[in-house]
């Protein structure tokens, strides 16, 4: 058996309301010695595999290495994922379900007739959402901050692509340049302006999407003056404050007005499985057959399958 | 002079009466003598008896914009009730096959509809009758599809949207859509009914090139089984995955346990786990056992341990429930946004042992 102390999602109700009496759901628990969540993000988000019919259909997957065989366990055993459809119903941006899961851990419902004994330590949640891909991103500013601190994603770009607008000549545009890598002072910094103009900027960057919000999404906004505005993009006006809440959650952002038209769907993310959540009847029971099917994986996986626990809510 | 093509007809016309032994054996199971007489009539909507209605009300919606188009084009099977004549002004009769028409038809606005009155029948031909009406419209799909790829080939300018206006499921029609743009070898196979539904549904999800080699394999004289097809396209998804699948492999499993601070004293953070470090770190995970205020306790974090303590005492407190809504709003994204910024805060100090070494 296994230790029933294992990270679990918080019971709060969510963007999607409260777990339903029999459901099952996969659950990534936030713990003292997790991993930021940026680290399981894509950033760019990445296309929908062509043919892969997902939404609102959980689904197992096998994981295949790059040769095409299949990706082995520690115990030997194939690897499986949880293939997850986030809904704009609702969820209607991605950033929404984003921080939910930063605050209180991720708990999405299951088929009760997946296979759940496939499932093991090794398995991620990968979701999808319909709004993730920008293809507009070339059109729009670069996001104030990307978290993953992807080269070429953030803000310091647009700075540096109005000084060389600015420039009167070729010369003046490559000084801007190296001016711009200098003060932004990471450590591709001397590689930069040996790169084509066009290559510096990257993208599109995930985290262009809380910005993509528009603010009528917002619960609260505050206006604030040009000492509270904080960073800003460059030759903007202060950005309004926005707070938007979705279930339990009220995270800020800080929209631009750019539109949201360019946004499509893709995987955003590919969250630890950290257990099973099974939530009881009214009379104590719990959907048996699923609970069979998670039992069946303690006995295959052994030390490496995932727990669950039964709880009201 | 006797005709020669009399008795030929007489002939069929008995065969076609004749209930033959297997026949009258279904007719006694079902409870009845011989199938009920039935006959197409225009019946009043208020005359019409629909079964479990709460309940496909809300289905029945997506068909109303269609009727109010087109009308029903295949009529309602309807069986009298109280064993009355099916002529009788004030009989009443069940729907037992196209319930969903009947209350589309309704809420579009009809006051009559045509049709198929049955002047009796016991639950199993009830049922039988359902059953016989829906094999007949399983292979609809087929005929949608040739639909589609005669609106295609005559060159109508038509969209999903249009369609769509017509009361048809997108999901629905843009599968279609994409069966009946398949190869002409594989579409003439759905077309005669040698291919599934789930198999041309499969099909339709490969890419262009990938059925164009499924259709040379057609042309071939090959076999297209769902085994074959599934393989082709769980082949185009896994090569959509190769990014993906690659850094699960490589990172983040490897990660977890390098990224695991050597202490086992460690103040709470709540970040995602990954499966395992639990154990790796010889200790148990304290989430769930949430207690803000004593959270965090590092020195550099301290005004902001003691402004969440303060925050998390009013949100406790009976005054709070009397706060304004506005306020109460800026007091939990405070609190949930410095509980985020401590979490990070002491991240950064744990991954970084020369800011902050580990005992």
């Amino acid at each position: 058996m296994f230790d029933l102390d294992f990270p679990k999602a918080d019971p709060v109700p969510r963007g999607c309301g409260d777990r339903e009496p029999g459901g099952v759901y996969a659950e990534s628990g936030l713990s003292p010695r997790g991993r930021p969540l940026e680290e399981f993000l894509f950033d760019p988000p990445l296309p929908i595999p062509e043919g892969l019919d997902l939404i609102n259909k959980p689904q197992l997957w096998q994981r295949t290495l790059a040769s095409g065989e299949p990706a082995l366990d520690e115990e030997e055993l194939p690897i499986f994922d949880l293939l997850i459809w986030v809904g704009e119903e609702h969820y209607k941006y991605c950033p929404d379900y984003l921080e939910e899961t930063r605050r209180w851990g991720s708990s999405r419902r299951l088929n009760p007739n997946l296979d759940l004994s496939l499932l093991s330590r090794s398995s991620r949640m990968i979701l999808a959402h319909p709004h993730v891909l920008n293809m507009r991103w070339q059109e729009q500013r670069p996001p104030l901050d990307c978290k993953k601190a992807v080269p070429g994603h953030d803000a310091a770009l647009a700075a540096r692509d109005d000084e060389v607008e600015g420039a009167t000549s070729e010369a003046e545009a490559e000084m801007s340049l190296s001016a711009f890598v200098y003060r932004a002072g990471d450590n591709a910094g001397a590689l930069l302006p040996a790169l084509p103009l066009e290559s510096l900027r990257t993208g599109p960057c995930l985290f262009k999407l809380w910005e993509l919000i528009p603010q009528e999404a917002a619960k609260m906004v505050i206006d604030v003056s040009e000492e509270e505005a904080g960073e800003r993009h460059p030759g903007a006006e202060p950005l309004p404050l926005c707070l938007r809440e979705i279930g339990s959650t009220i995270y800020q952002y800080r929209p631009t007005g750019e539109s949201a038209d360019g946004l499509v769907p893709g995987l955003f993310a590919a969250l630890p499985i950290t257990g099973f959540a099974l939530i009881r009847y009214h009379d104590g029971s719990v959907n048996e057959r699923a609970k069979e099917k998670i039992e069946a994986g303690l006995e295959t996986h052994e030390s490496h399958a995932l727990p669950f626990y039964e709880t009201d809510r | 002079m006797p005709s020669t093509h009399a008795p030929v007809l007489e002939v069929e016309d008995e065969d076609i009466r004749e209930v033959t032994p297997a026949t009258a054996v279904l007719w006694r199971r079902l409870g009845i003598e011989a199938l009920p007489e039935h006959e197409t009539m225009l019946l009043p909507t208020e005359r019409l008896v629909v079964p479990d209605a709460d309940h496909l009300v809300r289905s029945a919606k997506r068909l109303v914009k269609s009727i109010q188009h087109v009308g029903i084009l295949q009529n309602p099977s309807v069986v009298v009730q109280g064993g009355v004549d099916i002529h009788d002004i004030e009989a009443t009769f069940e729907v037992i096959a196209g319930r969903r028409r009947v209350l589309a038809a309704c809420l579009a606005g009809l006051t009559v509809i045509k049709c198929e009155a049955y002047s009796a029948s016991t639950i199993p031909l009830s049922a039988l009758l359902a059953l016989i009406e829906n094999e007949q419209r399983s292979a609809a799909w087929v005929r949608e599809v040739e639909a589609l790829r005669c609106l295609i080939d005559e060159g109508v300018g038509m969209t999903l949207n249009d369609l769509a206006a017509f009361g048809f499921d997108r999901a629905t029609l843009s599968e279609r859509l994409k069966i009946a743009q398949l190869p002409a070898p594989l579409l003439n196979r759905v077309l005669k009914g040698d291919m599934s539904r789930e198999v041309a549904r499969k099909l339709a999800r490969l890419t262009q090139s990938q059925q164009e080699r499924v259709a040379e394999l057609a042309n071939a004289g090959e076999e297209i089984t769902a085994e074959r097809v599934n393989g082709i396209l769980r082949a185009q998804i896994n090569a959509g995955f190769a990014p993906i699948q690659a850094s699960l492999v490589q990172g983040w499993g490897d990660q977890s346990s390098a990224y695991l601070p050597a202490t086992s004293d460690l103040s709470p953070q709540r970040l995602l786990t990954t499966p395992g470090c639990e154990e790796q770190a010889g200790q148990a995970a304290c989430a769930g056992k949430e207690s803000a205020p004593e959270m965090y306790p590092s020195a550099s974090t301290t005004p902001m341990t003691s402004l969440l303590a303060a925050l998390h005492a009013f949100a406790q407190s009976p005054d709070y429930r009397t706060t304004p809504q506005a306020v109460r709003t800026l007091i939990q994204a405070l609190e949930q946004q410095l509980r985020l910024t401590l979490r990070e805060a002491l991240s950064v100090s744990q991954s970084d042992p020369t800011v902050q070494p580990q005992s």
